[in-house]
């Protein structure tokens, strides 16, 4: 027998959770459009597919949100830094001869 | 702080730091080896990536605040995964005593993953440790 050491290493199929509730005439429509066009096999992986693209979109702005957020608090000495670096990184790469 | 000087081409590993010149007029800094030893090694190729070091900053999606015990560098430091770069070998000139250990390269692949892929993995600090 084949133990999985964690939790992710376990196929999708062996530690499903079963919900039962009730969804938008919408949302349903949309669930059975995904299988219907083949992008999933089953009703309940068109939930799982759905639930990924969301939360790929979350960490998409989140990513952006926090990235803006950082380089706008950055202090003077912080946005000195910032410029320093970026003008020296970028001599640096102008050196490189892709010719070679 | 332990370090090596050299007259020849240098053979930079992954993880390691390296005092090197950048830009013109050339100045002093402090970088981090991050490409494969495969290409650190083979003198068939003339440069390296590197990720630079700051004095100043801030920890960020793409930054990622050292303290000096992991680094051997005088004070605390910020790598900056937005401004991975290659460098040519000849301008790393003194590999210094520390070299990162294998979770924080992990990190480190992270923060510069993170400066270009949209769906690279994101939690700020204080929300993953409300898991």
């Amino acid at each position: 027998m084949y133990y999985y050491r964690t939790k992710s290493q376990m196929p999708a199929t062996l530690h499903r959770r079963k919900i039962s509730t009730t969804i938008s005439a919408d949302a349903y429509e949309f669930l059975e459009h995904l299988v219907s066009e083949g992008q999933v096999p089953s009703l309940a992986q068109a939930v799982d597919l759905a639930v990924e693209r969301a939360r790929q979109m979350e960490n998409r702005a989140r990513l952006e949100r926090d990235t803006a957020a950082y380089f706008k608090a950055l202090g003077r000495k912080g946005r000195a830094g910032e410029a320093r670096l970026e003008s020296a990184v970028a001599a640096s790469a102008d050196e490189i001869d892709f010719g070679n | 702080m332990a370090a090596a000087t050299h007259d020849h081409t240098p053979t930079p590993r992954r993880g390691e730091i390296w005092t090197a010149n950048l830009g013109h007029p050339p100045r002093r800094h402090w970088v981090l080896i991050v490409s494969l030893d495969s290409r650190n090694l083979s003198d068939r190729v003339s440069s390296v990536l590197m990720i630079p070091f700051g004095s100043a900053g801030a920890e960020g999606p793409t930054s990622l605040r050292l303290e000096p015990g992991e680094t051997g560098l005088p004070g605390p430091s910020y790598l900056k995964g937005h401004f991975i770069t290659t460098i040519m070998k000849a301008c790393l000139l003194k590999r210094e005593g520390r070299v990162l250990s294998q979770s924080k390269m992990r990190a480190v692949v992270e923060i510069i993953r993170r400066s270009f892929d949209p769906d690279a993995p994101w939690e700020p600090p204080s929300a993953a440790g409300r898991k």
